[in-house]
């Protein structure tokens, strides 16, 4: 396969138009997940749970859902609730969320990859989470 | 469709930006913390727009859809899972830089399923493993791991199977 100078021209010419297109999505979201690190620090998180098994993986998918950000903060944040006595089925359910769903980005998915897609793959996501939590935690203890 | 998509981007940032200037009437302190959180994460991601452009400008020079239909597309079969599980394992950077270059490959043939399952699949991050194994230990690490990557499969079968209807 013989690549021209020109083609080399047309395919950079492509990518910046595509990227500049998803720009001012991509710094829509990059402000989201600022201010929603700053209105939802790991205290207020960890007061939501503490009430049944399901109830709280339920809300660990749930804020895992609606946070963003780099996976560490959620090894931390969850490595912070087991601490404080959470469950790891829930605390599992909200690592899983934190990186499977993702609601504050869902706005650049729906326009880049279709409105349907997006409602489908972010639903099932959420109800994995919890479903991966449960096996997960049954398999650790079992194994 | 171009030109929409632009506009709906913009249309978001806007509202975002008009967000964060309501908010300042408030608490302005807010919003200093807000920004400072914003600008460190977009100082991160630059290098990883780099590497995505770069991706990009790869993938229109010599990726053809006949090409990626006979990779990932619907006829190169079972392969097609286990080449977007590997690759979204491997694929490093924010979710949504990867959506441009998803929307390429969709157009040129990758099913929406292998897409679904290349996105779950980015939630294996290797060089975190590390700091899981810290927090959580290695069984339920290794536990974890086997189990997401299963899920990924599930999980783009289901998106298959439904966006075909």
């Amino acid at each position: 396969m013989k690549i021209t100078y020109v083609d080399f021209l047309v395919a950079v010419k492509q990518s910046v138009n595509a990227l500049w297109r998803v720009t001012p999505l991509i710094l829509g979201v990059i402000l989201l997940v600022g201010i929603m690190q700053v209105f939802l620090p790991s205290n207020v998180i960890g007061s939501l749970f503490h009430h049944s098994l399901i109830f709280d993986s339920f809300i660990g998918s749930a804020i895992g859902s609606i946070l963003v950000g780099n996976p560490i903060t959620s090894y931390v944040i969850g490595g912070e609730l087991l601490i404080q006595g959470v469950s790891l089925t829930a605390v599992t359910a909200f690592i899983v969320a934190w990186v499977t769903v993702g609601i504050v980005q869902f706005p650049a998915e729906a326009v880049m990859l279709g409105r349907r897609f997006s409602i489908l793959r972010n639903g099932l996501s959420f109800f994995f989470s919890i479903l991966v939590a449960v096996i997960t935690v049954l398999l650790f203890r079992f194994l | 469709m171009k030109s929409e998509q632009s506009f709906m981007g913009m249309r978001f940032f806007v509202i975002v930006v008009l967000g964060y200037i309501v908010v300042a009437f408030f608490r302005f302190s807010t919003i200093v913390s807000a920004l400072y959180i914003a600008v460190s994460l977009l100082v991160k991601i630059l290098p990883v727009m780099g590497y995505v452009f770069f991706m990009m400008v790869l993938i229109n020079l010599f990726i053809s859809p006949e090409i990626v239909i006979k990779y990932v597309g619907k006829s190169s079969g079972s392969k097609r899972w286990v080449a977007a599980i590997v690759g979204g394992i491997i694929s490093t950077g924010p979710i949504y830089l990867w959506y441009a270059l998803l929307k390429e490959l969709a157009q040129k043939g990758m099913s929406k399923g292998v897409v679904a399952t290349f996105l779950y699949a980015r939630a294996i991050k290797p060089f975190l493993l590390p700091l899981m194994v810290y927090y959580f230990g290695w069984k339920y690490t290794v536990v974890l791991t086997v189990v997401m990557i299963f899920f990924s499969f599930v999980q783009g079968f289901l998106v298959e199977k439904l966006t075909e209807k």
